[in-house]
């Protein structure tokens, strides 16, 4: 059974397809003869094919396969198109037309049907433009509020003017009724005030929700191309009796509308290409030593201002020399040029219109079609394409397109005077900057951070900011910033909050800013930078890229309990193990301590008044800057009950204190804290 | 005379409302805008909006030029200093608190000190530039010490995209 909502989905874009191939014939007809009128007819026709297979639906799928029958002979070819052929791609369109039209099931059978036909408005279609006009207009609401706050400020100024009128009367003539008066004013402007006050914060609240939800209905999640690739894979596995198994990666990425519309197309001949040319059967897998199933992932990435589809297969691998034949058979190189083309820049003909290495046509692929749309879909876009091959391993091949707004998860940041947001993504964790915690190597700031020194940088100080107070002056936190294998502390005063924000690219005539992703408008319109991790880590590369192990100071460690003997001898074990060690009475007194220093490990009780240690355990969960600190549990409760709780809770050992011994305290300890 | 800014703003934008045949051929609207002490005339149809210049976030490591980015309608604009873009930013020593939208550009804005007025001048009354005249300086208006560069803002605005196009800030470190 076919998911109704991809009937939903399939009906608009098959609609879209249907007047897309009457124009392009009727183009024909009129003497548009010409290899790119053609191959923009296949294009669509081949599209078409995709989508109906997906959605299982055949008849519309042979059709659509029928038309590229008809159209390709004529690829390429400066001859006319005959009318008799013309009459037969338009019958087949309106054939399409009907069948999609009968998806419907409020349409009566036979009922007539036609590409123009007006399409119930069960939906309204926004063009960009428009959105942006609609987003202008509630922008210039947030402007004139802040007109409105002015005002209020003007009535607070007559206010005060009021007040000390009155006090001037009461000192010059008191009793007079004009005393009245002027209160009864005065208590009107304020009463005036108030009310404006809050309606124009209710209403900056209100318009701050509008213009996100205005920017939020031009962005979709990518996972639900998903669902449509998933069924390609299938289905094209299928038709061709190979065993294939898909998996994605990056669902969480919102992107506009109409790029995911269109990246959706390109993914899915990719896909498909992937089956057809990329796989290998079975029985051939299993000779070259793979297994029968192949591997096919598609994987989604946000880089800065851009984002990164890759789709890779672990089948055979492009046969470049093949590639090259194909290439010059279909006149798009000479022999010359080829053989004088690098592997690089002779995979990259793949993409040319008809270059195919598929030695037979078939259902799913063949034409050298599905490539040609890829590429045009990064065109349109001023992204990029490019393919990897290994031949017997596997072929990657990606697109990488701008985006003008995206949005993503994001924590706020402030270091002096700047607020700017990282995607939360890149930071890795954030922990308390001790005053000996920075320390100088070969030259530069680095933190210990998990045993290595790390790159460290003040925030303020590389975004060209004065710094809060005084240059020697240590942020507060560090925020640990990842981006890939690459580590960097980031020093900031504050982390304000986390947010999904929409994320706009800087305007063009700001100039290139590797440093940042783009901007997000805060609720008064006005923008805050967003961070650019991976040129952050670049920025920190000048002297060394990689984490260098060194001499870590020793590990501290924060041990809780209620009962002094208890403390002491935990503290005494600790010491000798050559662990610096701090004493807390109770879950409280922890978090407190916890709050004001890092520790690399808590050594708990469970029995203790107030917060107990399961409980402590499990707020230490809840705080992104203890989340990364492991817990032992020390009690002398033995029962399983208990230890299950402890683990439920996060704690990484648990240990009876009847049965411990130092040696076996110091080498938990010790796995833990490295 | 002093100008009310509000009063400015409406009957700038008033003049976008009116058809471009009732500007008629021979009369120039010109937008008069101060920086320092300094005034220059910007045409009025190279310019899409004037607004207040009240949060201008700064670009790191970007020119002295580009004081930075500003939301504006719903849009994001590179805001330039008009100073700069003109080679004298040594006459910058007030707060820029205003800015045009180049018409040409909407990403474009340029910010200066103030705005003193707006006046019609038929255009037989602008002449050559002299030597010694501003970089975008097209005309002069008016003669002796009340003599006013007109400026190109399109011309700005060109320069300010070439220069861009090719421009990749990593920040200062």
């Amino acid at each position: 059974m076919v998911d109704e909502n991809l009937y939903q989905y399939f009906k608009i874009e098959a609609r879209e397809i249907v007047s897309d191939l009457s124009r392009d014939i009727l183009g024909l007809e009129r003497g548009g003869a010409g290899a790119e009128p053609v191959s923009r007819l296949l294009r669509h026709a081949h599209t078409l094919k995709g989508a109906a297979r997906v959605v299982r639906l055949p008849r519309i799928a042979e059709i659509a396969h029928a038309m590229e029958d008809s159209l390709t002979p004529h690829r390429g070819s400066l001859d006319a198109v005959s009318k008799e052929e013309i009459h037969r791609l338009l019958e087949q369109v309106d054939t399409i037309s009907s069948e999609i039209s009968a998806l419907d099931p409020l349409t009566p059978a036979g009922a007539p049907s036609h590409p123009t036909a007006l399409e119930p408005f069960e939906r309204v279609r926004v063009g960009v433009a428009e959105m942006d006009a609609l987003l202008s207009g509630v922008s210039e609401t947030a402007v004139q509020l802040d007109g409105i706050r002015r005002s209020i400020e003007v009535v607070r100024e007559v206010e005060d003017r009021l007040a000390s009128l009155q006090q001037q009367l009461t000192d010059a003539k008191p009793g007079l009724r004009l005393h009245e008066t002027v209160e009864e004013m005065r208590l009107a402007l304020q009463h005036a005030r108030q009310g404006l006050g809050m309606r124009a914060d209710s209403t900056e609240r209100e318009v701050a929700e509008v213009r996100g939800n205005i920017d939020r209905l031009r962005l979709l999640p990518t996972s639900l191309l998903f669902p449509a690739l998933e069924r390609a894979v299938r289905d094209a596995a299928e038709t061709l009796g190979k065993q294939v198994v898909f998996h994605t990666s990056g669902r969480e990425q919102r992107l506009e509308s109409h790029v995911l519309s269109a990246i959706g197309e390109a993914l899915a001949h990719l896909v498909r290409n992937a089956v057809a040319h990329g796989i290998e059967s079975p029985q051939e897998r299993l000779a070259r030593g793979k297994p029968a199933c192949g591997e096919v992932s598609l994987k989604i990435e946000r880089r800065a201002d851009r984002i990164l589809f890759t789709c890779s297969d672990d089948g055979g691998g492009i046969d470049v020399d093949a590639v090259r034949r194909a290439a010059v058979e279909r006149g798009v190189v000479t022999a010359a040029s080829a053989a004088a083309l690098s592997t690089a820049d002779a995979l990259e003909l793949i993409f040319s219109p008809g270059v195919t290495t598929s030695a037979s046509l078939n259902e799913v692929a063949g034409r050298g079609i599905g490539l040609e749309v890829v590429r045009e879909v990064a065109n349109r876009f001023k992204g990029r394409v490019g393919v990897i091959t290994d031949v017997g391993i596997g072929t990657g091949v990606q697109i990488e397109v701008p985006v003008s707004l995206s949005s993503v998860r994001a924590i706020l940041l402030a270091a002096g005077d700047l607020l700017i947001w990282i995607p939360l993504e890149a930071v890795h964790s954030a922990l308390r900057l001790a005053t000996d915690a920075i320390v100088s190597l070969a030259g530069r700031s680095s933190l210990v951070f998990e045993g290595h020194a790390i790159p460290f940088i003040r925030l303020a100080e590389t975004m060209g900011r004065p710094l809060a107070s005084g240059a020697d002056s240590l942020p507060h936190l560090a925020a640990i910033v990842q981006a890939g294998s690459e580590l960097l502390a980031v020093g900031v005063d504050h982390v304000i909050h986390a947010s999904e924000v929409i994320v706009h690219p800087l305007p063009a005539a700001a100039g290139k800013v590797a440093m940042l992703a783009g901007a997000v408008f805060d609720s008064q319109g006005n923008p805050q930078l967003v961070l650019n991790p991976d040129a952050l880590l670049k920025a920190a590369e000048a002297v060394s890229s990689r984490p260098m192990p060194v001499a870590a100071p020793a590990p501290h460690v924060l041990v809780i309990d209620d009962s002094l003997t208890s403390r002491v001898l935990l503290k005494s074990i600790l010491e000798t193990g050559g662990f610096k060690v701090d004493l807390a009475v109770s879950g409280e007194d922890a978090m407190s301590k916890a709050r004001e220093r890092h520790y690399s490990l808590f050594v708990c009780d469970v029995e203790m008044p107030g917060m107990n240690g399961f409980e402590f355990v499990s707020r230490t969960r809840e705080y992104d800057y203890l989340l990364g600190i492991p817990s032992i549990l020390v009690t002398t409760r033995a029962g399983a009950d208990d230890r299950r709780r402890g683990a439920e809770a996060g704690a990484r050992a648990y240990i009876v204190k009847g049965e411990f011994n130092k040696d076996s305290l110091l080498e938990t300890v010790r796995s833990l804290v490295g | 005379m002093a100008l009310k800014f509000d009063d400015l703003k409406r009957a700038f934008d008033q003049t976008f409302q009116q058809p471009l045949v009732e500007r008629g051929q021979e009369l120039v609207h010109l937008l008069i805008v101060r920086i320092g002490t300094a005034r220059f005339a910007l045409k009025v149809a190279d310019l899409a909006g004037l607004a207040r210049a009240q949060t201008v976030v700064p670009i790191p490591g970007a020119d002295a030029g580009l004081l930075g980015i500003a939301g504006l309608k719903g849009r994001m604009v590179a805001v330039h200093s008009l100073a700069a873009m003109i080679g004298c930013p040594e006459l910058s020593t007030e707060q820029n608190r205003w800015m045009v939208l180049c018409r040409r550009e909407k990403e474009i804005a340029l910010a200066f000190t103030a705005v003193t007025g707006t006046m019609m001048v038929p255009r037989t009354e602008l002449s050559p530039v002299s030597p010694g005249a501003p970089p975008h300086a097209t005309d002069a208006v008016g003669s002796g010490a009340a003599q006013l560069w007109l400026l190109d803002v399109g011309s700005i605005a060109e320069t300010i995209v070439k220069k861009t196009a090719t421009q990749t800030s990593g920040g200062a470190v």
